[in-house]
């Protein structure tokens, strides 16, 4: 229980700083989401319930913070998470260039379900938006995967060197 | 690339997690009919805002650091510069009270009321969320209650919005350049009047607004590159002579001679707000 209530606080501090981006380091006034980069890594390493857990919290606090609806937001998170959760059982999830273009495509879909939800008024600046947000966030998925690399550890070694004993307990 | 799934999800909590999503949800909605916040929201805003505040500091530590290394002396001669001025200007005051004091005069022997001098309350940008379909920013106020929903919030260049959302020392701000927002203009020059919302294009996010001419005035639209546009007040959200912006270029529309649209560059640079004024408003109806 502890664990789950350390990675919301986690998340917490990921949607606050993600809201207060200093305006210097915005691209075009988009702050990466570094929301998303957590739940992708969470979904990737740890599978699809920790990761729909984590798209709870992070939609949960990102709705909070911005006064936003929390229906588009559940749906895209959570969905995220659990894709990505589905996803990291099958590949190499700790390959960077994997996690870039997950967390790229995480991107989209999570802005495309937003897009059903509360519609933009011209496609074409919410293209451009949404690409140039998930190259940025992108981006700041490789120095956040190497640490995330290091805390979280993956359910299943690939190489077959047997599961981690905090796992086991764990996941019962 | 591929290895084979070693563990099964497991469907039943993911249920209940989308349980407690559509619970959260549903609170939220039935929270903003009333007008309110849903007490998961209030409790992470409780939380939340002062992690905001703590990055925003964190953020401009350091730049404000290396400003005051880098322009230290040439903020000195500034400053220099300014107390000069202002010993010239205060030269100025006595005869400039003595038209208040006439204008005063005035307005009351006219039986219109005194002009009230607009009460502004200071406020640091601590979240800014912009993107094509919602520009929203998040101020930080001194203490409660100091401002209400429906404020103008303006810089010394520009209008920048209106408060929508207040939460304890915290408020949302619909920037003039969210979708959702408009204003009524009003060119300077040529007193000609129209609607200013936010220009939707292949751009990124706006960082231009957009006018149109409402109605056709006897001379026909007049509309000018180089022009300044304010609030016109006609809208009765915002007060009038609030600067906007000034035209960039100006588009008619092929077969109509009354249709007129101009672009305008906001005087104020919505994508590195600090620091901001929350102008009391006082009911208009």
């Amino acid at each position: 229980m502890g664990y789950y209530i350390l990675e919301f606080v986690v998340v917490l501090f990921l949607a606050a700083a993600q809201v207060a981006w200093a305006p210097g380091g915005r691209a075009q006034g988009l702050a990466p989401d570094l929301v998303l980069v957590a739940v992708v890594l969470v979904g990737l390493f740890r599978g699809s319930e920790e990761g729909a857990w984590t798209g709870l919290a992070g939609a949960l606090c990102l709705g909070a913070l911005t006064a936003a609806p929390l229906g588009g937001l559940f749906v895209g998170y959570m969905g995220c998470g659990v894709v990505t959760g589905m996803v990291g059982q099958q590949v190499f999830s700790d390959r960077l260039a994997l996690l870039m273009f997950v967390t790229f495509a995480s991107l989209l879909a999570v802005r495309l379900v937003g897009l059903i939800f509360v519609p933009s008024p011209t496609f074409g600046a919410w293209l451009a938006s949404t690409v140039l947000e998930g190259l940025f966030t992108a981006l700041l998925a490789l120095p956040l995967g190497w640490i995330g690399r290091l805390i979280l550890h993956r359910p299943v070694s690939s190489l077959g060197s047997g599961l981690s004993s905090s796992i086991l307990t764990r996941r019962g | 690339m591929l290895r084979p799934s070693e563990q099964p999800t497991n469907w039943r909590t993911l249920l209940l997690l989308a349980a407690a999503a559509l619970i959260l949800t549903v609170w939220q909605h039935r929270a903003e009919s009333r007008n309110a916040t849903s007490l998961p929201e209030r409790i992470l805003v409780a939380v939340g805002r002062p992690l905001e505040s703590g990055y925003t500091y964190l953020w401009s530590g350091p730049r404000d650091l290396y400003r005051g290394m880098v322009a230290g002396p040439a903020l000195v001669q500034e400053n220099d510069r300014l107390r000069a001025e202002r010993d010239a200007y205060q030269a100025q005051v006595g005869e400039i009270y003595q038209y208040y004091q006439d204008n005063r005069v005035l307005l009351k022997s006219l039986g219109l009321p005194a002009e009230r001098k607009p009460d502004l309350v200071p406020a640091r940008v601590i979240g800014l969320v912009t993107g094509p379909s919602r520009c929203r920013a998040t101020l930080a106020l001194e203490q409660e209650n100091l401002v209400t929903e429906g404020d103008l919030v303006r810089q010394a260049a520009g209008l920048v919005g209106r408060i929508i959302k207040v939460q304890g020392k915290t408020a949302e701000a619909l920037l003039l350049i969210d979708p959702e927002a408009a204003v009524a203009g009003l060119d300077v020059r040529s007193r000609d009047q129209g609607i200013v919302y936010p220009l939707t294009s292949l751009s990124v996010t706006a960082t231009a607004l957009k006018m149109e001419k409402v109605k056709p005035l006897l001379a026909g639209p007049d509309l000018r590159p180089g022009d300044l546009i304010e609030t016109s007040g006609l809208d009765e959200v915002y007060p009038a002579r609030i600067p906007i912006g000034q035209i960039e270029r100006v588009s008619k529309m092929p077969g109509s001679a009354e249709s007129v649209s101009a672009t305008l560059r906001p005087f104020v640079d919505f994508f590195r707000l600090e620091y901001v004024w929350v102008v009391k408003q006082k009911p208009l109806h």
